[in-house]
């Protein structure tokens, strides 16, 4: 459904251009949940942003190409672009914070792709709406419905985001760290429901992730990035039970363990 | 979020704000008397139960003369800001939300007109097009045109940049419903400030360009013109005088704390941005 061939991205804000990805290729399934794992800067954001036609000015693509449905969407014009965005591949992001617009009410936020990409009616725009926030397991959506972003916790905001990503029922959701801003309990919930959304909906999704744990617990395959580079890639069990390379290695062993939290502890006393 | 401090700015401002606005929508529908219609004997009748705020010099009842003349500042005031702000706030979208080359070509004839001082500016425009109401109207636009886009523009800037942007944006968003539906209520705390901000320039400048003797032309009666007629009976007859400016006063003061109030009721819209 979705293949990246030999991508390489490069900044040209500073003198020396700054290769952020460079030679990436991957592919996507219908239905499946992809793991991309990465530490900061190793260019998950970017490639996503890419995938969105969504890069800053300053950014270049040296080569490759993005392949949606057979067509390259490198190659697509804007407008193509914009039909496919919130469609067909929507995206949500770290902040749930701040990607919603403050002074509008939440229930027009969900309904902005409908109002974008459908002729829909107002009553059924809103039904629609309802419907999704009851999916992404928002308590009381029609009081919700009315409400401001303020007015909401940090996970119903990201759960607003979700259901505004999904109200059009995407082929692919990229998901670019969407739990790290939150708590722990409510980040279990969040993956909770992208993989019920997963199951239920068929909805693919794209999980970018600097965390360890929730990628080998959510995902069914998964791809390990630094620095620009595909380290390695492949099936989740075997990439945690044995890592064929070195990095994917030292990035396991930072994930703290029992035996680690007891090291730490002896350290402090 | 909890502000025990009351808004007192806003409070007297709106109600100022409010009680003049009544005023001037009462005047062009009801005056006690013709303002215009002249009477010899009333000649400098000073304030009384008859005519409340006394006659002027052609004997013409000052508060029927004030009522219309606040009227006429009214509409010429409100008719600058929508030029002004409608064209201001739509450059300023565009050159803000795009940047660019456009960017810097508008901001450059901004620049230009503002460094002009605005009643230089309007004299030029006037000695142009002819005094009149509807030519000050478009020179007091024209010349608030560069404050609002400036306003508007630094806006967009620092919202463009924000992630309910870039979101909108990933829900296929276009640019012009960006600009219109997502940034510009964002705006719209900032802009109502300074709208409260120009509604005041704009009455100063009509009264003062009325008083010079280039804006409203008689017949029409308009509060800088009174100024400027009284202002050799002053000591004679003062009232002719006092109430007008009193007036203008009241005005000014109204939506200047209207405007001081809403910039500090901002806090707490940005507290939760």
């Amino acid at each position: 459904m979705l293949e990246i061939k030999h991508l390489t991205i490069s900044f040209y804000d500073s003198p020396v251009p700054d290769v952020v990805l460079s030679d990436f290729s991957m592919t996507m399934e219908p239905g499946e949940i992809l793991g991309i794992v990465g530490e900061s800067g190793s260019g998950k954001t970017m490639m996503a942003l890419a995938l969105m036609g969504l890069l800053k000015k300053t950014a270049r693509i040296e080569s490759g190409e993005i392949l949606w449905m057979g067509k390259d969407l490198l190659r697509a014009s804007e407008e193509e672009l914009r039909s496919l965005r919130g469609n067909e591949i929507s995206m949500i992001f770290q902040e749930p914070m701040t990607s919603l617009n403050p002074v509008l009410p939440v229930g027009m936020q969900v309904e902005e792709s409908l109002k974008i990409h459908t002729d829909m009616g107002k009553e059924e725009r809103k039904k629609k709406a309802l419907e999704m926030m009851k999916a992404a397991e928002l308590p009381n959506p029609g009081e919700l419905y009315h409400k401001y972003p303020h007015q909401l916790s940090g996970g119903m905001r990201q759960r607003v985001m979700i259901a505004s990503a999904l109200v059009l029922n995407p082929r692919v959701m990229i998901a670019d760290e969407p739990t790290t801003a939150l708590d722990v309990t409510i980040q279990a919930e969040i993956l909770k429901l992208l993989q019920k959304i997963n199951r239920e909906k068929k909805t693919a999704i794209l999980f970018i992730s600097h965390d360890l744990g929730v990628v080998r617990k959510l995902c069914d395959r998964a791809l390990v990035m630094h620095q620009g580079v595909t380290v390695e890639q492949g099936n989740i069990e075997s990439l945690f039970e044995s890592p064929k390379e070195d990095y994917t290695r030292k990035l396991l062993s930072s994930i703290p363990t029992r035996e680690t939290r007891l090291r730490r502890r002896k350290l402090h006393e | 979020m909890k502000r025990k401090e009351r808004n007192y700015n806003l409070i007297l401002g709106g109600c100022l704000a409010a009680l003049m606005i009544a005023f001037m929508v009462v005047g062009l529908f009801y005056t006690p008397y013709d303002p215009d219609a002249m009477s010899g004997p009333s000649k400098f009748a000073g304030p009384s139960l008859q005519h409340l705020f006394g006659c002027d010099h052609f004997g013409r009842d000052i508060f029927s003369r004030v009522l219309t003349g606040s009227g006429t500042t009214f509409f010429v005031a409100v008719s600058t800001i929508v030029i002004g702000g409608g064209i201001g706030t739509l450059a300023g979208a565009f050159t803000g939300y795009f940047g660019g080359w456009l960017d810097e070509i508008l901001m450059r004839i901004n620049d230009a007109v503002a460094s002009f001082p605005s009643i230089l500016l309007a004299l030029v425009f006037i000695s142009i097009l002819g005094p009149g109401k509807y030519n000050v109207i478009l020179a007091l636009g024209v010349i608030f045109i560069p404050s609002f886009a400036r306003i508007v523009r630094s806006e967009f800037i620092s919202n463009k940049e924000k992630d309910y942007v870039k979101s909108a944006r990933l829900m296929g968003a276009s640019h012009v419903r960006i600009m219109f539906v997502h940034i510009l209520p964002n705006v719209v705390p900032t802009l109502l400030s300074a709208i409260a901000i120009g509604f005041n320039n704009a009455v100063l400048a009509e009264a003062g360009m009325s008083y010079l003797g280039i804006g409203v032309q008689p017949p029409d009666a308009s509060l800088g013109r009174m100024l400027a007629e009284s202002q050799t009976y002053l000591s004679r007859a003062p009232w002719c005088a006092v109430f007008p400016g009193l007036t203008v006063i009241l005005l000014v003061l109204g939506f200047g704390l209207l405007s001081d109030g809403l910039q500090k009721g901002r806090g707490s819209v940005s507290c939760w941005r």
